[in-house]
Parts: C-alpha cells; structure tokens; sequence
C-alpha cells in the first residue's frame, strides 16, 4: 500500500509538472523489446513518460498556426513551450516468431529476426488521448520501427488572472509520424541491457492561447479590453537520439524465485533537435514496465 | 555487520546524488583502465576507487581581466575516480564518478583487449544544440581508448594504452566587485581541450575479489600544444551486483531455497509422501490459518493479537500419517508443514476495506492535480477520477483472492477443540489423487 502510495504521488509530481501541450508519437523502444522476447512470455507493457518540446528565439521553419485574435502577435513571440505526461499501454499485438520456452533458458538472447505489429493507446492528462499503431522489426543486434499517432486532445488556456480556464481551449486532432531504429547489447548474466535509438518524427507544440488585458480604464485605474493573445500551433520536425537502460529476467528460474511471469524495466532518455542552427529543443524521460 | 555496511553504502550513494544534483561539472580526463579490463567475466560488479595526480604543463596561474571581474586558470593537480563496471559477455558497461563530474563508459572488454568510450553525463540529459561560438558539443567531454593487457602469472598484469579524448579542465569566473549573489563560492568552469596520448599500467591482485594497479599516461594537448602527464592509484574488488532482473531473480530464488531448508517447505506440485508418491493439495477459497510461530511457514505472518500468529492461505492438505499439514504458501508456489498439535483452522479472508486507501490516494492525488490544471476544482475533479479509478481496480480488475487480507483483533481468537480440528481436517486428506485413482478401480 505505502509503495502503491509513493508512486502514485511519483507519478502525480511529473503529472504536475507537465502542461500538456506537446504531441507526439511515443517512443518504440518497449515494443522492440516485445518483439525480441528478452523477456520470454512478456506481452504487455505500461510505460510512463514525461516529453518537453521548447525554442527559444525560434525562427520555426514548419507549420505554425496563430490562434491569437491578434494575428500579428505571435510573430513578435520568441519563446514558444510546453511539455507533457503520458501513461501509455499496448492493447493488441501480433509478433512473430512465437516463443516456444516462456519459461526462459540460461542462454536465451532473444529473437533475433523477431517482429511485431503492436496496437497502442496512451492518455494524457488532462483531455488527450492517442491511438498508435507500431511495426518493429529486429534484423539481428539492430531494430527498425515505425509508428504513427492519432491524438485527440483539447487544450485549455489562461484567463486574465493567469488561472488555467476552460473558456479558452482548442480541440485539435494531430497526426504525429516516428521512424527510426536501434541497437541493444544484452548482458544475460546480469539480466541487464544498454542501448541506443534514434530517428525522425513530428512534433506538435499546441497552446490555445492567454486572455490579457489590452488597456487600461484611466478613470478607474483598472485593467480593461481582455484579448486572446500568444496562441500557437507549432509542427515541425526533429532528429532525435537517446539511450536505454533495460533489466529483465529470463533465466528458468520462475518457480525457485517464486514468481509467475518473467518481467522486465526499461528507462530510457531522449533529446531531440532540428538539424540546423534552429535551437529548437526536445527532451523525454520514460518508465516501462515489461510484464 | 552487512546491514550497517549497506546503510553506509546508501549514505554514500545519496551523497554522491546530491552533489550530482547539485550542481554537476562537465571537466573529465580519462578514466583509469586496469578496473575496466578486469570487469571481464565477472559475474559481481566491478566497484573501483582511485586517486590521481596531474603533472606537467598544467595551465595555472594565468588571469584574463575585464571590468569588474576576470577568469582565474587554476587547473586542478588531482582527482577522485569513484566507478563502477558490470559486465557481460564482451561487453562492459560503468557508471561513475570523476570529482564532480558523473559519466558513463562502455566498451568491448576481452582478457587482452579492450575498447572503451566514456562521456560525461550531459550526453544523456543535454541536447547537442548548435552554438555559432562554441560548436554543438560544447557541453561534452569523453573519449575512446585502446587498451592491450598482458597477464604475466595469476597475481601480476601489465597493460598499455592509447587514446584520444576531449578532455576539460577548470577556469575560474571570479567577481572582483562581488556584484552576483554566489561571488564568495568559487564553481570551477569548464574549458575543453582535444588530447591524444597513451600509458602503462601494473596491476596486482590483493586478497581473493581485489586488484590495485598503478598507471601512467602521457598526453599531448593539440589545441594548446602542452604535455601533461596523470599517474593513478586505482584500487577495485568484485561486488554483488544487484542491478540486474536475473541478478535479482537468482537473489530470490536462492533466499527462497534457503527458507524452503530450514521451514520443511517443498514446491507445491511436487508435493511427495515418504514413498515418493505424489499428493496434491486441496484447492481452497483463501482462509486463515492459526500456526504456532512465524518463522516456521513461508507465507507472510500475521499478529492480530499477541499470542496469535495466522497465515492465508489457498492450498491445504492433512497428513494423518505423519500428523501434519500441508499448506501452500500465500502468493508463491511451495508448500510447507506444520504439526496438527499447533495448527488451527480460522475465519475465511476478508479483503481490506477498499475506501480508505482509495480515500488516501485520492487525497494525494488532488494537490498535484491542482497545481497542474491550476484549479481547485481541476484538483478536486483529478483527486476523485484518481480516487475512482483505484477502487475499480483494486474491485473489478485485481482477483479478489489475491489482494492484502483484513486484519482484525477477533481474527483466530476463537479455538476449536482438537476433535473439531481434526474432523474439519478429515475433508481435505493428502494423497487425494492416489485415493481416487483406487477409488476408480
């Protein structure tokens, strides 16, 4: 119970961390490691993770899309930013080779041709959530993925007290495509595994915008005229890369050590950035479990 | 002893997190390399600490001016190495500590060669962002090295090495007006510099899981045209590694066999009588079950009243021959025994009231709920859903059978009579499979 407790508010401290306002297709590394079966037996994956999408003095080279009633706003904006945190899960896969020994054998290092079409969904708090379909495919020690995600989400603003309201929001449907591969180097003694992954995907940064006042009643002293200014809709592309850290079991000692499945946990850390001098910056943190 | 030693251990970990975290420098030289080498075909970790001195055309002494403040060359003669390596295959992966610099280092290792790389850790946590003054790795450094080790005789290694790296040192940003907040507090920056160079070292072994070595390098800064040299005492022994799902799952499996000797606990299919033939367990709804002492059953043990110890459980079967019983363990698979004398059968299982943990983590849920939708109500709404969702799990989703049992005062107070106990043991006798397959003849 105090464990369950610990990480809800674990998970609630990132939650309130993250605003919601970035979109894109999840990471493809718990996935890949379904395909390979590292974890023999293991079929499902829960996964938390946290995205942050920021530019500052950005001249954005991709589709930006003013929500502001003052159109000319956001061309004076240098600082577009936001961030969000994801609960995401598998619902429905179809891999191949199917595993003969669940169980797990002291030598087993996986498929190594092993592949997948995985079906998954996410939900982001507070009103987002996602469709994404995956395939993975491991040609030996390395991997190549694809995904594409359907998001649905509305995105709420702030009001003249700077209060998040609901007056102020956008309902967008997004569409977010990742492609890319990896490698992995198991260590089956340990348990333990050190990998790297990297790729090409699109990136939404969705702010609907802030009501501020505009001007100033001089008979009252008080603030009059609110506006909805500073909303933006950015979509660009970015290269990214990262590094995982995994720890899985798959030795045949399920019954010794009293435990029914084998397991396994993936962390991984990503940053992302255009291509050329565009400072335009994305970092990620997730948590997968293996099960 | 080994539970003050970990203590110790955690102490020194959430240190070295803590000045991680509080501030973490990029300046790093290469690492040693005798510790590396030997992580090879070890089943533990590779623990390894070192101390080591730089000589040479260190870049001391020299101040560039401006108004009010000016940079202080003060490159440091020495450094702490704390690393830790855990290896499999040929493949060696390590994570450590250069003074207040964090860094990762992997490589191929084999008995006589080796490969590595080693970066500090803003290469996991800083994207390499483009600067027109400073080039997009400006925040890194690291390096490869080749390493070729000899073995001379069981005790005695030598090794020679090669590399190029991108090494830092420290500059000084000193406020001569002391006109920022942090003037008084000296924070070393970082200036990168390319090196190539190469070494020896000798390592020998101490003890039965220990190593020292001693190492020279010589290296030759290409961007500044200056030699430096590093001499290095590095120290390391195998450790139990830890880290690791099978680490872990060998770690239970060998408690678990442990516990199984000393309890009289055998795998619950494979239960047997003393002529080696095979019983089954009765399979039961989860019940509680009066035993005389803790530390004879493999389930976990409940007080609810002083002289009361009671375990669950789903699996049972009486032994009127050896005049025991068998009971399967709470959520595991074995079964163990304990004296009919002793043993009494009590309530069935009662699951723990759901609304109160439900209450709780509804209630931690509603603060960060509020700050990020930055709304009372928002909070409120987050607490309830968070709130709702973990009483319909814990309901709907999770086995009932297989949630944390109420315990309650009256649990196993009332006793039954020896007659009653062992008449309500007569429903569930062992070697049931044999008795019907006698039965079917």
């Amino acid at each position: 119970m105090r464990k369950i407790c610990l990480l809800i508010v674990f998970l609630c401290a990132f939650a309130a961390w993250a605003d919601d306002y970035v979109v894109l297709s999840p990471s493809f590394v718990p996935q890949a490691l379904l395909a390979r079966q590292i974890a023999p037996g293991s079929s499902r994956i829960f996964s938390f993770s946290t995205s942050i999408g920021s530019c500052d003095y950005c001249n954005i080279t991709g589709n930006i899309v003013s929500t502001s009633e003052d159109l000319q706003s956001h061309y004076s904006r240098d600082k577009v930013d936001g961030s969000s945190f994801r609960f995401e899960m598998n619902l429905v896969d179809f891999k191949w080779p199917r595993t003969k020994n669940t169980a797990g054998a002291e030598h087993w290092a996986g498929h190594r041709l092993g592949g997948g079409l995985f079906l998954n969904a996410y939900y982001s708090a507070l009103l987002k959530v996602g469709l994404y379909p995956m395939v993975v495919q491991w040609l030996g020690p390395l991997y190549l993925a694809a995904t594409y995600d359907l998001s649905y989400g509305c995105y709420f603003g702030y009001d003249e007290d700077n209060a998040m309201t609901t007056d102020v929001h956008e309902s967008l449907l997004t569409g977010s495509l990742n492609v890319g591969g990896g490698t992995m180097v198991f260590m089956n003694n340990h348990g333990l595994g050190v990998g790297l992954h990297g790729g090409l995907r699109q990136m939404h940064i969705i702010n609907p915008g802030s009501r501020v006042y505009t001007g100033t009643d001089y008979r009252t002293g008080s603030r009059i005229d609110p506006a909805l200014q500073d909303g933006y809709h950015v979509e660009d592309w970015i290269y990214y890369y990262g590094i995982d850290f995994v720890g899985y079991t798959n030795i045949p000692l399920l019954k010794e050590s009293n435990t029914k499945n084998h397991q396994g946990y993936i962390f991984s850390f990503e940053m992302g950035t255009r291509p050329d001098d565009n400072p335009l910056i994305y970092w990620a943190f997730s948590m997968s479990l293996l099960l | 002893m080994t539970v003050g030693l970990k203590n110790k251990a955690a102490l020194l970990l959430l240190l070295l997190v803590a000045a991680c975290l509080a501030g973490c420098s990029s300046v790093m030289r290469p690492p040693p390399a005798a510790a590396y080498m030997d992580s090879y075909a070890k089943d533990g970790a590779v623990g390894s600490f070192g101390l080591s001195y730089y000589a040479g055309d260190l870049e001391n002494g020299r101040h560039e001016n401006n108004s009010y403040s000016h940079y202080s060359y003060a490159e440091w003669w020495g450094d702490v190495n704390l690393a830790s390596y855990i290896s499999g295959g040929y493949f060696t992966f390590g994570l450590g500590y250069q003074t207040f610099s964090p860094f990762m280092q992997m490589g191929f290792v084999s008995p006589y060669l080796g490969l590595t790389a080693w970066s500090n850790m803003n290469a996991i946590v800083i994207p390499a962002i483009k600067s027109d003054e400073r080039g997009a790795l400006w925040r890194y450094s690291g390096g490869g090295m080749a390493i070729e080790q000899i073995p001379l005789n069981d005790n005695w290694k030598i090794g020679f090495t090669e590399h190029l790296s991108r090494n830092g040192r420290e500059v000084y940003y000193v406020d001569d007006d002391c006109l920022s907040i942090d003037c008084k507090i000296p924070v070393p920056r970082p200036r990168f510099y390319t090196e190539v160079g190469g070494g020896f070292y000798v390592s020998k072994k101490i003890g039965n899981d220990s190593r020292v070595s001693l190492e020279f390098r010589y290296g030759r800064d290409l961007d500044e045209d200056r030699n430096r040299f590093a001499l290095t005492l590095d120290i390391w022994s195998s450790t139990t590694a830890t880290l690791g799902g099978n680490d872990v799952m060998r770690s239970m499996a060998k408690k678990n066999a442990k516990k199984m000797r000393e309890i009289d606990a055998v795998y619950a299919d494979s239960l047997r009588d003393e002529n080696g033939k095979i019983d089954s367990l009765h399979t039961i709804k989860r019940q509680w079950f009066r035993i005389p002492d803790s530390s004879k059953t493999m389930s976990l043990a409940e007080h609810p009243s002083d002289s009361v110890t009671a375990v669950t459980s789903k699996g049972i079967c009486y032994d009127e021959g050896s005049r025991s019983v068998w009971l399967k363990q709470d959520y595991g698979n074995t079964a163990y025994r304990v004296p009919v004398d002793s043993f009494d059968y009590c309530q069935q299982m009662e699951r723990k009231v759901l609304f109160w943990p439900s209450l709780l983590v509804g209630t931690l849920s509603f603060l960060p709920g509020a700050l990020a939708t930055n709304s009372g109500v928002g909070g409120l709404m987050i607490g309830l859903g968070v709130s709702v969702a973990y009483w319909a799990v814990s309901n709907f989703a999770l086995d009932s059978e297989d949630l944390v049992p109420k315990v309650y005062p009256e649990l196993c107070s009332e006793k039954h009579s020896r007659e009653n106990v062992l008449a309500w043991l007569k429903q569930y006798p062992c070697r049931s499979e044999m008795q019907s397959q006698e039965a079917g003849k």
